[in-house]
């Protein structure tokens, strides 16, 4: 099966890690995908001096990819300050699926990422 | 439409002209007196006798699949050429994704009709569409590919 389908990402789809909710989060944020209607709840726990990622979480009722990628980012930037969650690259997030996405799956796997730069601006979805 | 332009200021035509600026629509029209022509030589109720027997062969193969969810009327008279369905544990996207990866290409998402979606309390729905253009051994291609998607997410 091509990239998109590899066990590795299917794995993160079926079981996906860090699935759940934070107590008392730092930043939080609702995001859908306006093509099919998906949903994805990210929360997260800064602590520390500097404040980092010390506990991040979300609920989703998506596809395979954008649960596939929200499992690995949520793995990917626990430690991470809130320059580094600024920084991370949208390329970094479609590398995961090796280049195999279409336009509008890679509205899928970036769903995650646009939801924690939402949940950094402290807004609501628009 | 300009009626007249000066370096500084410029005046327009009344309405409705100053909204049609540039070449009219002439090729779209005369493509579209082509396709006319095209579907009435081949015959309105003809095509649609077609598409309800392709409608009627698809039903009965996609009903044999399990776990798979057909919405809308079942008679295949009270329906356009078109199925909107799901396949119980693969997403929409994730089902057109493989399909596409075997040469079928399918619709998923709200399709413009979320509403229905919330009616129906789904997500999303797969769609695959039928036209005169459509053959029952594509049909068979269609079927045997949602077979392979459900091998490749295990349900």
């Amino acid at each position: 099966m091509m990239d998109i389908y590899r066990e590795e990402i299917l794995d993160h789809a079926r079981n996906p890690r860090n699935r759940g909710k934070v107590a008392d989060p730092t930043f939080e944020f609702h995001a859908s995908n306006p093509l099919c209607g998906d949903t994805l709840d990210l929360q997260i726990k800064m602590q520390g001096k500097p404040p980092k990622v010390s506990e991040i979480a979300f609920q989703a009722n998506a596809c395979t990819v954008s649960v596939a990628a929200a499992s690995m980012l949520t793995e990917k930037v626990k430690g991470m300050t809130e320059k580094e969650l600024a920084e991370l690259d949208e390329k970094d997030v479609i590398s995961w699926f090796g280049g195999s996405l279409t336009t509008s799956r890679t509205e899928c796997a970036l769903l995650p990422l646009k939801a924690l730069r939402d949940a950094l601006k402290g807004g609501e979805e628009k | 439409m300009i009626r007249e332009v000066f370096l500084r200021e410029s005046s327009f035509k009344d309405v409705p002209y100053k909204f049609e600026a540039g070449t009219p629509s002439i090729a779209q029209v005369i493509g579209l007196g082509a396709a006319v022509d095209y579907l009435s030589e081949l015959g309105i109720e003809n095509i649609r006798r077609y598409e309800e027997g392709l409608l009627e062969y698809a039903f009965k193969k996609l009903e044999a699949i399990p776990g798979l969810t057909i919405y809308g009327p079942r008679n295949s008279g009270d329906r356009g050429g078109v199925i909107a369905f799901n396949v119980a544990g693969i997403h929409p996207h994730d089902l057109a994704t493989v399909l596409d990866q075997d040469g079928v290409a399918i619709r998923s998402g709200n399709h413009c009709a979320m509403p229905l979606h919330a009616h129906f309390k789904i997500n999303a729905s797969a769609r695959a569409s039928f036209a005169f253009y459509n053959t029952a051994a594509e049909v068979d291609v269609l079927t045997e590919s949602i077979e392979g998607a459900k091998k490749v997410f295990k349900v």
